[in-house]
């Protein structure tokens, strides 16, 4: 019966197995391709990890795995001791960070529907001047800023990391808020102010709910961008300070201006920083392909 | 009529203002006034010092500005980081980009766990550049770093990382390699955008995969190509991060003295000079990106017509 079946279709069948035989060949070679680049790009996770599992004696001894098969995680306990310097800068950084996460996109909305949806004389004079400080090199108002916060009483406290972003939420962010709410039709604002809403009332029930996924996507990024700031910190605090954050506190304990650190403590204080970046990236993946979708639309 | 439509509705006026009163004080009081201040300062001799409206320093004219050409104190440091910060970017930027272009090619197509893959790639610049910074100057310390004797263990012996001058860039520019993953995201949403009824047309035609890239998928994504330069251009010019948390200093024989570490060493000594190499490099910026904007004009602006 086999044999009946197959054999009329053999002329198909003798070049079938072929073009089937390469195309797996070729699925196996990028699946060999693509393991030996996720090898690569996993190194400095695997390695961080490691390093931070050896012992002190360990260390010294220059090498991935401990050679006696201890697993240190004493480097893990002391960060997580009550009273630890790292705890204090998880605190710092956890204030800054929540407060960006939650405002920026808040503040951000507000400013980009007045230029998305609302007309006014100015509007697109000053739309264009905040995008024109995307220009400007960070360095530049970074330096100055501190004989400004200096004069306000701001240095050495958190404040510089946070209240100059809730003025306006950044350019970037102002910039995608606004592609995003071009989006939402006029004729669903004009019904609801036909009703009678207020203008602010049609922003925040209508339009709103409506940015939820640039919101999300906004609140991620400033919430990585202040876990992550160095150079602000750098600057505002002096190191040893009780409002240094995890950037500032890591560099100074750990950076190449402390000779003394060891490798496997300061890798535990980094995949402890690591962590939740990871965590929320896994979390609100969907949300940020859009984001970048968006982004890359138009510069 | 005409005059009721003309007339300024001053309620649109003042709530349209309203809504953006937030960025309209934020550009005042935190982008316009230290700019304004530092374009003052750069003119002064002085120490970093509370604000005052009375006290600038010393008026020094533009000495501030040509001693960068005239002192070797200044100028020898002024050239070595335009040199370092050049040459990381002539070489890193292009390699990024095309490395990374590659690498969306590579991952945009339908298989199994594609998506997993992908994340995969991106990990690594999760890790926060402090974190990265720190780990690859403990992995490559001479004393007790395990970067060596990995190497050795793999039969290349010797080399200096960032305590030897020469190598100090080449290894910069290896480990910049690990964030790949983030350009590489930004590609592969530009190339969904591309139709494939265009691929389609090109298959009948006879193209082969590699015309097709050349053909279609790079003239597609010209105009984020040249986005990316630009930003990519903008971002190394201010490299700090990373270099600070990597070396100490500007590394061994100022190898890895970068525009904004140098600018950042001198900010405290001597605030008025570090303003003036502050707006040395702003228009240097924006010098380049109109030359990128100019120079590939129909490129950018061929998708909107």
């Amino acid at each position: 019966m086999q044999a009946q079946i197959t054999m009329p279709s053999r002329g198909q069948k003798k070049r079938q197995p072929k073009e089937i035989a390469a195309r797996a060949a070729k699925k196996t070679g990028v699946y060999v391709v693509l393991l030996a680049l996720a090898c690569f790009f996993l190194f400095p996770f695997f390695i961080m990890v490691c390093l931070s599992l050896l012992t002190d004696a360990d260390v010294f001894q220059q090498v991935v795995f401990s050679p006696s098969g201890t697993i240190e995680i004493g480097n893990y306990l002391s960060i997580f001791t009550s009273g630890s310097k790292y705890l204090g800068y998880l605190g710092n950084t956890l204030i800054v960070a929540v407060i960006l996460a939650v405002g920026v996109p808040f503040v951000s909305s507000l400013c980009a529907f007045g230029f998305a949806k609302l007309k006014f004389h100015g509007r697109d004079a000053v739309y264009a001047i905040v995008l024109a400080t995307l220009m400007i090199p960070g360095v530049i108002t970074l330096i100055p800023l501190y004989a400004i916060y200096a004069k306000f009483g701001w240095l050495n406290t958190l404040t510089p990391l946070w209240l100059p972003s809730l003025f306006g939420g950044g350019a970037t962010n102002i910039f995608l808020m606004r592609q995003f709410m071009r989006g939402i039709p006029n004729d669903l604002l004009d019904a609801a102010k036909i009703d009678g809403a207020h203008i602010f009332r049609v922003y925040f029930t209508i339009a709103l709910p409506l940015c939820v996924p640039i919101m999300l996507y906004v609140g991620y990024m400033s919430f990585v961008g202040a876990w992550n700031n160095f150079i602000g910190p750098m600057t505002y605090i002096d190191a040893g300070s009780k409002f240094s954050t995890l950037a500032l506190g890591m560099y100074n304990d750990y950076g190449p201006v402390n000779d003394t650190s060891y490798a496997n403590s300061a890798m535990a204080a980094g995949v402890v920083m690591t962590i939740p970046c990871v965590a929320l990236f896994v979390f609100f993946q969907k949300y940020l392909i859009e984001g970048v979708a968006v982004t890359g639309l138009k510069g | 009529m005409v005059k009721a439509v003309k007339k300024i509705k001053w309620k649109d006026e003042v709530v349209g203002w309203l809504f953006i009163l937030p960025v309209v004080l934020g550009v005042l009081i935190f982008t316009a006034t230290p700019l304004v201040y530092a374009f003052i300062e750069s003119f002064f001799e002085t120490p970093l010092r509370e604000f005052s409206f009375t006290e600038w320093g010393t008026f020094v004219g533009l000495k501030n500005y040509y001693r960068n050409f005239t002192t070797y104190a200044y100028s020898s440091r002024f050239w070595q980081s335009l040199k370092v910060t050049a040459v990381y970017a002539v070489i890193n930027v292009p390699l990024q980009l095309a490395l990374s272009f590659l690498l969306a090619l590579l991952l945009n197509r339908e298989m199994r766990g594609m998506k997993f893959i992908r994340a995969l790639f991106y990990l690594p610049v999760l890790i926060p550049p402090v974190c990265s910074g720190i780990l690859w100057n403990q992995l490559t310390d001479v004393n007790y770093g395990v970067m060596n004797s990995i190497l050795t263990a793999i039969g290349i012996e010797g080399w200096g990382w960032f305590n030897e001058a020469s190598s100090s860039m080449p290894s910069l520019i290896f480990i910049g390699l690990f964030n790949l993953g983030g350009s590489m995201i930004l590609w592969l949403a530009q190339l969904k955008n591309i139709p494939k009824s265009l691929y389609e047309s090109a298959r009948i035609d006879g193209a082969n995969k590699f015309v097709q890239v050349v053909k279609i998928t790079v003239p597609m994504c010209a105009p984020m190509i040249i986005y990316n330069l630009v930003m990519s251009i903008i971002a190394t010019l201010q490299t700090y991060d990373l270099v600070a948390t990597l070396v100490n200093m500007g590394g061994v024989q100022n190898s890895m003295l970068f525009y904004v570490v140098n600018i950042y060493q001198y900010r405290v000594g001597q605030f008025g000079y570090s303003c003036a190499l502050s707006f040395i490099l702003f228009f240097i910026t924006a010098a380049l990106s109109l030359v990128v904007m100019r120079f590939s004009k129909n490129a950018y602006y061929g998708e909107e017509g």
